[in-house]
């Protein structure tokens, strides 16, 4: 067995040239794997962070009949409550009331279907990135300001200082309520839906609009010292609160449900990076043998049992894997930190409906450096089998008269 | 070792037959140093090649020591070779990632003979075929001559009931074929080992004891000196 192994790693360096540049094809294939998981991995990181640190926060306050059927009526009454156990049970120091309206935003030049968020602007600052997305103008302060996003002031010709009326539903009137805005700023975040149709008023207005004094439909927050990881092991939890279901990160889990998409992608570009380069084994291990027809028949000749040279060929392309998989650890590491500490800038890119706003910074994983490495080879011990069992049958008659 | 009406035939139809054995029957004795000689696609090679096991006759038999080997198996017929049977091939077949000590240490590792038994068998043989002090180099870093050499020593290091040897002396220049006669002859008459050529080398006739000549697929002269 000892000489089967030693037969077949010194095969592989018999023609150097070929099996540097066979090694190099097949590293760059698994090293592209290795990479794209851990760009995926860096990717959902981004997007958890995009998600809770742009809008939504680490999780919100909701009470369950508004998270059921989504209807504006329903509110949390005493939002001081929840705020409360925000406060004291998850030790929450950043938090938000936000009222939500269906709405239509019109101006002269036409009219669209928006979201009206009514906002305390000050803890708003400290929540979110609308004031950091500012493009013109300034955050709403007084009860007629509004700030859009770019494409509703593309949509509705608008400019800082023209008028735009909110039409919305009073809840307690059970009619149409009206409100005259003026635009105060307009903000850009790349996301069209975002830029289109969300429209950020203070929140006394939208209170007043929605027939109601006071009252909140979601609490957002966000927790001190919280690893992006445990964000996203926390996404798909719920805790009791006295006003409602407070869910963590409920809204993100939501809009990353986007990941089979995502995980299609990545398990299509892994398997085909794979796929690719098992058949370039195959083909290596093929050419190789071809090669050496009657050396294969020499090897029976002397006494070698099929089996044995089955496992000769196996042994060689476990050792045309290891090659590959030291050549795809370098590249992953050199390209892989190269990532992790510069970024890839994906900015305005969108992907799953997200749009990415920040640069995506790889992330390192046993995985990459076991896992992966592990099925390559064994997929490659896999794939040699063939050309092995092709060399195991060959007719030692013909194949030795080939040598003469 | 006893050929009885060997007959091989290629090709399966009327169109593509080629007759190569035509009922050959042969006895080779223990020590004989015999060359099969005749033009080519005379048989020589089809012989060694039934006889060795690398191919199955069409009909006869082939015996080794009272042992049927034309009917054995793949894996049967690869235990059989690797413990009855030494090959010299004409271009060398030294395996070529593995160096002379072990190219020729190979088949009795594949016997399961003791590290220390092995070592001491390559150390005596290669002082019979002196090639002292090549143990370490790889095959391509030897000359032709000396590549055939570690052949024999390979071929005869587990002390083989018959050697069979396919053209040996063909890339060889004279001088290192008249060298190796001379090694194969020697371990002949020292061990009594059994020599079986294909050859068309006159050295190779003058030193054999036994000339068997071939023609169209049958023995038509046997001449025992």
């Amino acid at each position: 067995m000892w000489m089967i192994l030693k037969l077949g790693i010194r095969n592989v360096f018999r023609n150097k040239i070929r099996t540097l540049v066979t090694c190099s094809i097949m590293g760059l294939l698994l090293s592209s794997a290795m990479v794209m998981d851990g760009f995926w991995k860096g990717m959902l990181t981004n997007m958890v962070e995009t998600l809770t640190e742009s809008y939504m926060g680490h999780g919100q306050i909701h009470s369950k009949k508004y998270i059921e059927s989504l209807e504006s009526k329903f509110i949390l009454e005493d939002p001081d409550l929840a705020v409360n156990w925000l406060e004291q049970t998850l030790n929450a120091k950043k938090w938000t009331g936000r009222v939500h309206l269906p709405a239509m935003a019109t101006s002269s030049d036409g009219s669209e279907n928006v979201a009206v968020i009514g906002i305390d602007a000050e803890r708003e600052k400290g929540l979110s990135e609308f004031d950091d997305r500012i493009v013109e103008g300034e955050y709403p302060s007084q009860p007629t300001d509004v700030l859009i996003g770019t494409d509703l002031k593309d949509r509705l010709n608008l400019n800082i200082n023209d008028r735009m009326v909110i039409t919305t539903h009073n809840v307690v009137t059970e009619e149409t309520s009206q409100g005259l805005f003026r635009v105060k700023g307009v903000y850009h975040f790349g996301s069209k839906e975002m830029d289109l149709r969300t429209v950020l008023i203070t929140i006394s207005s939208a209170q007043e609009l929605l027939g109601k004094s006071h009252g909140v439909h979601e609490l957002a927050f966000q927790l001190d010292h919280l690893p992006i990881q445990k964000i996203k092991k926390l996404m798909p939890t719920t805790r009791r609160s006295p006003m409602g279901s407070a869910n963590l990160g409920t809204a993100c889990s939501t809009n990353l449900g986007h990941h089979p998409t995502f995980d299609d992608f990545n398990v299509n570009f892994r398997g085909n990076t794979f796929g690719t380069g098992r058949v370039d084994s195959f083909e290596y291990t093929f050419m190789s043998i071809y090669d050496r027809l009657f050396e294969f028949s020499v090897y029976q000749a002397l006494g070698h049992k099929r089996k044995e040279i089955i496992l000769m060929v196996i042994a060689e392309g476990i050792g045309l894997a290891s090659l590959s998989v030291i050549i795809a650890t370098i590249f992953t590491l050199v390209l892989g930190g190269m990532m992790a500490v510069w970024g890839v800038d994906y900015g305005g890119i969108e992907f799953g409906e997200m749009t990415f706003t920040r640069k995506i910074y790889y992330e390192f994983h046993w995985q990459q450096f076991v896992i992966y490495p592990l099925s390559f080879i064994i997929f490659t011990a896999l794939v040699s089998f063939y050309p092995g069992w092709h060399a195991s049958r060959l007719t030692l008659a013909d194949t030795l008269k080939k040598s003469l | 070792m006893n050929v009885v009406a060997v007959t091989k035939v290629f090709g399966s139809n009327e169109d593509n037959k080629v007759i190569a054995l035509n009922g050959v029957s042969v006895k080779i004795e223990a020590g004989e140093f015999t060359a099969l000689v005749g033009p080519s696609g005379s048989g020589k090679s089809t012989l060694l090649n039934v006889v060795s096991g690398l191919d199955h006759p069409t009909s006869g038999e082939v015996l080794l020591q009272n042992e049927l080997i034309s009917d054995k198996t793949g894996d049967e017929m690869s235990d059989f070779r690797r413990d009855n049977i030494g090959f010299i091939f004409q271009a060398y077949n030294l395996i070529p990632v593995l160096t002379v000590a072990e190219n020729i240490e190979y088949v009795m590792l594949l016997q399961g003979k003791d590290r220390h038994h092995r070592r001491e068998l390559v150390a005596q043989i290669l002082k019979e075929v002196d090639l002292v002090g090549y143990e370490d180099r790889f095959p391509q870093q030897l000359s032709g001559g000396q590549q055939q050499r570690v052949a024999v020593a390979r071929a005869i290091v587990s002390q083989p009931k018959i050697v069979l040897a396919d053209e040996p002396t063909a890339n060889l220049d004279s001088e290192n074929g008249k060298s190796l006669v001379e090694l194969m002859y020697r371990l002949n008459r020292n061990h009594n080992m059994t020599f079986l050529f294909s050859t068309h080398d006159s050295m190779i006739m003058e030193a054999a004891n036994r000339i068997i000549t071939m023609k169209d697929g049958v023995i038509i002269d046997d001449k025992i000196r």
